[in-house]
């Protein structure tokens, strides 16, 4: 049993939070008390991340309260959530990349006056990193670091914080297992400290291993607290799948092969031979790529976030320029052809965030589609397009009250389906898909991972699908590309591809 | 080589300090991510600050020296209020910060004029002038000494102190850093209260040194230079004082091209003309180390709440 | 203790224009408010006699006229521009230029020749060249900072400035040079230009001529057609909104630039070429020191108050030159009042900057709810 010795630490009373289209967290209510490790289980778009980001003060609820240290606050904001001890820690390291590991390090500490020197943190930087075994030089600048290497910084930075409750979003998904232990060690000791740590994870086995108690999130709600003489693994994950375990089963898509014609000699339609590209911060993003994909065939290319996933992406759709190595399309050569041939090619992208990536949420959806079109003449003709944004709204459920409704008013997800809608119908040949069902909720990601496995089956389109989420990429992909600082490091078919095998080596 | 040095005391002096001051200030501001398009404005506005402040309490203490040295530390501080004004105004709400910039420069410009002209109707035209700065040889060295010494400090605290680096984060990344509990309003308030002394101090040195007087839209375009200087010094301060010296010297000389028989015209242009063609050259060299690269979310309007 | 904070959220609704009357409103007036007590501070102006110059200038409407027109070409140049987020506050320059492409071509070109010829159809031709040729040189001197905002990345609002004064510059030299006039009574500045290259004077309405009234409709419906039925417009409207969307369908987003700065600074061009056959008739010298009006200035207030919808420069060019004509009458009423040296044009410098940050602050309060949270 698990008798709070005292007051909770940090506590949090009937949140609602709602985003355009999604209600995210429903009537939540937490406590959290000195000297726990509590995790937050729950599957991808649980809620439980916007949970934690209203405790840190990054979202503003619409409803409920949060308390701490015995004060009531409608909502928090970052700095007063940090001065009061409590600090998050996200999935994606929160870390500047153009400032050294020190520096970073150094915003993040209340303890130091906004006139305290470098040199001063500097040696507290070298001596934590030291009493925890970590070869790490504070003066490195962060965006040359490793990802591996940025979340030892920000263990590093959590370990220097004062702080009295630790938000860890998913830090330790993509940790190499010797490491990780080592970090659960660190949380104990934290505990022993009298801190409290909220662990946020989707996987069962890490929040049995290193809770005291778990609680379960679905779908915005908590389902239930248990304790840790009660952990087990069944009735946890019963917990949170509910009902719906079934439909997150792998297999539940439509089986087949992708058709082969028997007399048709192969051609991939997408060919990259070798291709290295320079990154954002200047270094190679890509080290030699090659990859094929065959007509009717879905690749998924799995990798940790910031491994060169989003530079495939723009390569594959012509945004940026490759230095060394070829790119074909239907054997034709496209090197550095630009974006505009790339797409008349018959190559559509859906990336992960449209109103940033390809449509203006200013303008309306004609004129998205329009700006979409490949030829046509100077002069917009007004009614046909009309008619067929009506026709995408009708054919993919689109919830928008005209074709001229502005491209922001839609919610998040009836963007994704127009974005998807639009690339769907002006691909011709394939199409590359980055992160696309980030902003989705989970049901329309299903729905939309479906209509991409009809598109490629029926109209024979090649998919490239990049995403860091290796359930996802299972699901959808007949073979599967592992994706390494900038390089492929294993291609499986779907059958053979192993989850552990697939982790491993994207943590090598 | 005397005539050289005389030059460089008499002449050089107050044109390098003004620009110096100025372009360190501007570079400060841009440093937190503040698209600084309100610099010209605020500039004309300090350098009419000063006169009026200068004849003001001149006629109230009855005396020149304390009267100078007291409108330029009001200067400094009045105009470091309108820049904190400015960077948290382009900071709480979402707004454009180029529609917010120019307003500043617009506001700038017919203020200093109002501001100008009530010292000078209410106290008449008259030379205005720091006491200590006059023609010595010492005041010149002593001048170019404390504009070395404030550069330093401002180098140092950008890059050895928390603020510095408070500021530099802010003008990366503002979203992540108010992740990290750095107060993105409260560092670019604290940066405008700095980047903005520095500027008062520019303008009004501008008048109270360079000038010795005050006419109606005095200082226009000088703004304009000492961006252009900050531009050319990548926003680096030490960098920004040594090219400070080179074009504080062209800004100065141009004008005297008239004398090599160039018309008029063309040498009041040619200040501009060099400005914007350093800006370009400068600009277009990529790869530069992370000290002096532009800030990632330069001019870009901070949204704490956003879902992608 | 109480804490104050500021909640900024967006606000997603559909595309109105309800509030902006009075947006609109609020700000005009609060930069009227500023620039009196500005002129009251500095020569202590009774408030009835600065509202019975604001009553006068409202009552003789067909003085507007002139200002309306002009402003509204300008003003539509800056809209395009803004459109495309290229911050053209440099059509002062741009209209400078026009002015100097059609004093060249009327007077100093080869073409001059045939306007003594006293044949009207050739004279028409060498006005419409001219305003082309103004229309041109405007487009080139905006090319210029586009051309380093897409290229180099250098933002053009310094160098659209800085390059308004390198315009007055080339006026000034070329009226006290090369083109400076025989018979100017001891002035420094150019001949008149003949009377076969002047504008048309509509008779009876002595303020028009036809040919402006027709360029600033004719530019104010093509603005409005290429912004909304072209794919050109389309292309500047993402530019503007989203940069990012442009480039990965495969536009180049640095030719969208180039165009937009072009057609932005040809249209200012094309006002000042019209400006000078029409009503100036000869450059001046030190034409910086308001010669111009200040027109490219004053015009970014119109472009700026109908922001993001070109019908709504018809109204704000009214209103602004309303406001600019009073600004003139009041510095003409201020000119006893005021010690020599001392200009009235930072009055509308005020009223600009107040009413231009005034309304942008606004703006957000309508795209936002903004609520003030206080708590205990």
């Amino acid at each position: 049993m698990f008798f709070p010795s005292s007051q909770p630490v940090l506590r949090v009373v009937g949140i609602t939070k709602r985003f355009p289209g999604v209600l995210a967290l429903d009537d939540v209510s937490l406590e959290l008390y000195p000297g726990e490790i509590h995790s937050l289980l729950g599957e991808n778009g649980s809620g439980k991340s916007t949970l934690a980001k209203i405790m840190a003060g990054i979202y503003v609820p619409d409803r409920g309260s949060i308390e701490v240290s015995g004060r009531s606050f409608r909502f928090l904001d970052p700095v007063k959530a940090v001065s009061y001890g409590i600090v998050y820690i996200p999935q994606s390291p929160s870390l500047v990349e153009r400032l050294t590991v020190a520096e970073n390090i150094l915003i993040a500490l209340r303890s130091y006056g906004i006139l305290s020197s470098m040199g001063r943190v500097k040696e507290a930087v070298a001596r934590r990193a030291r009493e925890m075994g970590i070869g790490i030089d504070p003066e490195a600048e962060v965006g040359k670091l490793s990802y591996t290497q940025k979340q030892i910084v920000e263990l590093l930075k959590a370990s220097l914080l004062d702080a009295k409750v630790l938000l860890l979003d998913e830090v330790t998904t993509y940790l190499p297992r010797p490491l990780r232990e080592a970090f659960y060690g660190y949380l104990r000791l934290l505990r022993s400290e009298g801190r409290t740590i909220l662990l946020i994870t989707h996987k069962v086995f890490e929040a049995i291993e290193v809770a005291d108690r778990i609680t379960v999130m679905r779908s915005g709600r908590i389902v239930g607290t248990v304790e840790r003489s009660e952990f087990d693994a069944d009735l946890v994950r019963g917990l949170m799948f509910g009902s719906s375990a079934s439909l997150n089963h792998v297999d539940y898509l439509p089986e087949g092969e992708p058709p082969r014609g028997p007399t048709v000699e192969r051609r991939p339609v997408i060919l990259l031979d070798d291709v290295w590209a320079v990154g954002e911060t200047g270094g190679h993003a890509l080290r030699g790529v090659s990859v094929e994909v065959n007509p009717g065939e879905i690749l998924g290319v799995v990798g940790i976030s910031g491994n060169g996933q989003r530079e495939l992406a723009e390569v594959l759709v012509g945004l940026r320029p490759v230095e060394r190595g070829r790119y074909y399309l239907d054997g034709i050569d496209v090197t550095n052809k630009g974006a505009k041939a790339i797409r008349a090619s018959g190559v559509g992208f859906v990336p992960e965030a449209p109103l940033y990536y390809s449509l203006s949420g200013d303008l309306s959806l004609m004129e998205n589609l329009a700006l979409a079109e490949q030829g046509g003449g100077p002069v917009l003709s007004l009614r046909p397009l009309a008619a067929r944004v009506r026709e995408l709204i009708e054919k993919y459920g689109i919830a928008a009250a005209s074709p001229r409704t502005q491209a922001k008013v839609l919610s998040g997800g009836n963007v994704m389906r127009f974005t998807i809608a639009r690339e769907l119908e002006s691909a011709k040949k394939a199409l590359v898909a980055l992160n696309p069902t980030r902003s989705l909720d989970e049901r329309f990601a299903l729905s939309f991972v479906k209509a991409l496995r009809r598109s490629s089956r029926l109209s024979g389109l090649s998919v490239v699908y990049i995403s860091e989420s290796l359930d996802e990429v299972l699901r959808v992909s007949d073979r599967v590309a592992v994706i390494n600082s900038g390089r492929i490091v294993g291609v499986y078919s779907r059958e053979a591809a192993e989850r552990e095998t697939l982790e491993k080596l994207m943590v090598m | 080589m005397r005539e050289l040095l005389e030059w460089f005391v008499q002449i050089l002096a107050p044109a390098y300090v003004v620009y110096t001051l100025a372009a360190t200030g501007s570079a400060v501001v841009e440093r937190c991510g503040v698209l600084n398009l309100a610099i010209d404005g605020l500039f004309v506005l300090s350098s009419s600050l000063a006169y009026t402040y200068a004849v003001l309490f001149s006629a109230l203490l009855q005396g020149g020296a304390p009267a100078t040295w007291l409108s330029l530390l009001l200067t400094a501080a009045t105009v470091a209020l309108l820049y904190s004004l400015y960077t948290t105004l382009s900071t709480v709400l979402p707004v454009s910060q180029g529609a917010i910039g120019l307003s500043f420069m617009f506001i700038g410009y017919g203020l200093g004029a109002v501001v100008g002209n009530i010292g000078r109707i209410a106290f008449g035209l008259r030379g205005v002038r720091v006491a200590y700065l006059g023609a010595g040889h010492g005041s010149a060295a002593s001048a170019y000494l404390s504009t070395i010494l404030a550069v330093t400090a401002v180098y140092l605290l950008l890059y050895k102190l928390k603020l510095g680096v408070m500021i530099r984060a802010v003008g990366e990344d503002p979203r992540l850093a108010s992740q990290v509990g750095v107060s993105v309003t409260g560092t670019r308030l604290l940066t405008g209260l700095l980047g903005g002394a520095l500027v008062g101090l520019g303008g009004a040195l501008f008048t109270l040194w360079r000038v010795g007087g005050w006419s109606q839209g005095q200082g226009l375009n000088h703004g304009w230079l000492a961006y252009a200087i900050s531009i050319a010094g990548w926003r680096h301060p030490p960098l920004v004082a040594l090219v400070s010296l080179f074009f504080s010297t062209a800004y100065v000389l141009l004008p005297h091209l008239q004398r090599l028989g160039l018309p008029i015209e063309a040498s009041t242009a040619a200040p501009y003309v060099t400005s914007i063609a350093i800006m370009v050259v400068v600009s277009s060299i990529r790869g530069r180390s992370r000290l002096l690269a532009d800030p990632k979310s330069l001019g870009r309007a901070f949204f704490r709440e956003e879902q992608v | 203790m109480v804490r104050v904070s500021l909640v900024v959220t967006k606000r997603y609704r559909e595309r109105m224009i309800t509030s902006t009357p009075a947006i609109l409103t609020v700000s005009l007036v609060l930069g009227l408010v500023v620039s009196y007590l500005a002129i009251w501070a500095t020569v202590g102006l009774e408030p009835a006699s600065f509202f019975a110059t604001f009553y006068q200038t409202l009552a003789s409407y067909s003085g507007l006229l002139e200002p309306f027109l002009f402003l509204t070409l300008l003003g539509a140049a800056i809209s395009v521009a803004f459109y495309g987020s290229y911050w053209n506050v440099g059509a002062e320059g741009q209209y400078v230029l026009g002015m100097l492409g059609a004093m060249y071509l009327v007077m100093f070109s080869p073409l001059s020749g045939t306007l003594l010829e006293g044949d009207r159809a050739s004279a028409a031709v060498v006005k419409l060249a001219a305003v082309i040729l103004g229309g041109l040189l405007g487009a080139l001197w905006s090319v210029i900072p586009g051309f380093f905002k897409a290229f180099v990345r250098v933002n053009e609002v310094p160098v659209l400035l800085l390059m308004n004064y390198v315009a007055y510059c080339l006026s000034d030299y070329l009226t006290g040079g090369p083109w400076k006039g025989r018979y100017t009574y001891g002035y420094i500045r150019t001949d008149m230009i003949p009377e076969a290259a002047r504008l048309t004077v509509v008779p009876g309405l002595e303020i028009l001529r036809y040919e402006v009234a027709v360029a600033a409709a004719a530019v104010l419906a093509g603005v409005y057609l290429v912004l909304e039925r072209t794919r050109l417009g389309l292309r500047i409207k993402v530019l503007g909104t989203n940069p990012v969307a442009l480039r990965s369908l495969g536009y180049d987003d640095r030719t969208v630039i180039l165009t937009v700065a072009a057609l932005s600074g040809f249209i200012a061009g094309l006002a000042g070429a019209l400006r000078l056959l029409g009503y100036d008739y000869r450059l001046p010298y030190n034409i910086g020191d308001g010669k111009t009006g200040f027109y490219g200035y004053t015009a970014i207030l119109v472009a700026w108050l109908s922001f993001r919808d070109v019908r709504l420069l018809v109204p704000s060019a009214v209103i602004v030159s309303a406001l600019n004509s009073f600004g003139y009458r009041m510095q003409l009423s201020l000119k006893g009042l005021l010690p020599p040296g001392v200009s009235a044009h930072a009055f509308s410098q005020i009223f600009i900057g107040i009413t231009l940050a005034v309304y942008t602050i606004a703006r957000v309060a309508r795209d936002h709810s903004v609520r003030l949270v206080i708590e205990r």
